[in-house]
C-alpha cells in the first residue's frame, strides 16, 4: 500500500501543475492562508448550528442558522481546493503518510454525519424548532459528532508535520 | 535581544520545544481556538453587515462566550508557542503585524459587544445596522483575515 502511494506520489509530483506550484514559491503559503480562512468559516458556521442543537443559544430558531451554513459551504470549497493544491504540490508528504489518511477518515465521517442529519429525518425534526425549543436526542448526537469530528480533522491536519513522516 | 534568549531558554520555552507532545498539542489548540474565535466573530459580523438579516441577533449573544473561549485558548497556546520560538518570532516583523491585527480585531469585537449587544437596547432587535457597527464588523473581519495571513507567514520567515 505504502509503495503504491509512493509510486503515485512520484507520478503526481512530476505533473505540470505540481511543478508549477513548487516553482512559484508563493502559491503553497497562499494555499495555506486560504486553507485556514476556509477552515475558520467551515468549522465556525457549522459549530453555531451544532451548539444550538446541543442547547446553547436555545432562543434562536434553527432555520436562519441553517441558512448561514452557506458560508460554511464556501469555507469547505476553499479548504478543498487549497488542500488539493498541497497534495498535488507535495504528494510525498501526504499520500504515504498515515496521519493524512486519518484526517481523510475523519473528514469522511463528518460527511457521513451530515448525510445522516439530512436523510434520517433529523433535519426535518429540527427545521421547525422555534426559539426556546429543545432539539431531539438524535439531533444532539449529530451535533456532538460534528464538533468531535471537525476537531479531529483539525487535530490530524496539524499532526501531519509531527507524526508519521515529518515535513 | 537578551530578553529574547531568556524567554527561549526559560523552563516553559524548553518544555514546549523539547517535549514530543506539548508543541503539536498547543498548535492544535491554537487551530481550534482560531475556529471558535474567528468563526463566531465572522457569523456576527456578516449578520451586522446585512447578510441573513432575518437571523435574530439578540440570541446570538449566547455564542459570544464560546468566541471569548477561543480568544483565551489562543492567547494561552500562543504564549506557549512564543516561548518556544521567541528568537524566531520576536525578530520577524510579520509577527508584530499579526499582533497588531489581533489587537485591532479584539478591540473591534469588544467595542461591538458594548455597542450592539446591550440587552436593554432595542437596537439589538433591528434588522439592519449602520455607521460604526458596520465599520467595526468590517474591521474585525479584515483584522482576523490579516491575522490568519500573517500567522501562516511567520512559519516561513520570508521577511526575517
Amino acid at each position: 500500500m505504502k509503495q503504491t502511494m509512493e509510486a503515485v506520489s512520484v507520478w503526481l509530483s512530476s505533473t505540470a501543475l505540481s511543478e508549477y506550484i513548487i516553482d512559484h514559491r508563493w502559491i503553497f503559503p497562499g494555499c495555506e492562508i486560504f486553507h485556514f480562512v476556509g477552515m475558520a468559516m467551515l468549522v465556525g458556521f457549522a459549530l453555531t448550528l451544532d451548539l444550538r442543537m446541543l442547547g446553547v443559544a436555545k432562543n434562536m430558531s434553527i432555520v436562519p442558522l441553517h441558512r448561514m451554513l452557506a458560508f460554511g459551504l464556501v469555507g469547505f470549497g476553499i479548504t478543498a481546493v487549497t488542500g488539493l493544491g498541497f497534495v498535488v504540490a507535495a504528494p510525498s508528504q501526504y499520500l504515504p503518510n498515515g496521519v493524512f489518511w486519518f484526517k481523510m477518515l475523519f473528514l469522511a465521517l463528518a460527511g457521513l454525519n451530515i448525510g445522516v442529519f439530512y436523510t434520517s429525518g433529523i433535519y426535518q425534526a429540527v427545521e421547525t424548532l422555534g426559539p426556546g425549543e429543545d432539539a431531539p436526542a438524535g439531533a444532539k448526537l449529530v451535533g456532538f459528532f460534528s464538533l468531535f469530528l471537525w476537531a479531529g480533522v483539525l487535530f490530524w491536519g496539524r499532526m501531519l508535520a509531527f507524526l508519521g513522516i515529518a515535513f | 535581544m537578551e530578553l529574547v534568549n531568556a524567554i527561549e531558554q526559560s523552563a516553559v520555552g524548553a518544555l514546549v520545544r523539547e517535549s514530543l507532545w506539548v508543541y503539536p498539542t498547543l498548535l492544535t489548540l491554537h487551530g481550534v481556538g482560531l475556529a471558535l474565535l474567528v468563526g463566531i466573530s465572522c457569523a456576527v459580523d456578516v449578520r451586522i453587515l446585512g447578510f441573513a438579516s432575518d437571523v435574530p441577533l439578540r440570541p446570538m449573544a449566547r455564542f459570544l462566550p464560546v468566541m471569548y473561549l477561543g480568544f483565551w485558548l489562543n492567547a494561552l497556546s500562543g504564549l506557549g508557542l512564543l516561548c518556544a520560538e521567541a528568537s524566531k518570532m520576536l525578530r520577524d516583523p510579520v509577527f508584530f503585524v499579526k499582533m497588531a491585527c489581533i489587537l485591532a480585531g479584539t478591540g473591534a469585537i469588544v467595542r461591538l459587544n458594548t455597542l450592539v449587544f446591550r440587552p436593554q437596547d432595542a437596537r439589538l432587535d433591528r434588522d439592519t445596522f449602520h455607521g460604526s457597527a458596520r465599520a467595526l464588523a468590517l474591521a474585525s473581519l479584515a483584522a482576523w483575515t490579516l491575522a490568519i495571513v500573517t500567522g501562516r507567514l511567520t512559519a516561513y520567515g520570508f521577511f526575517r
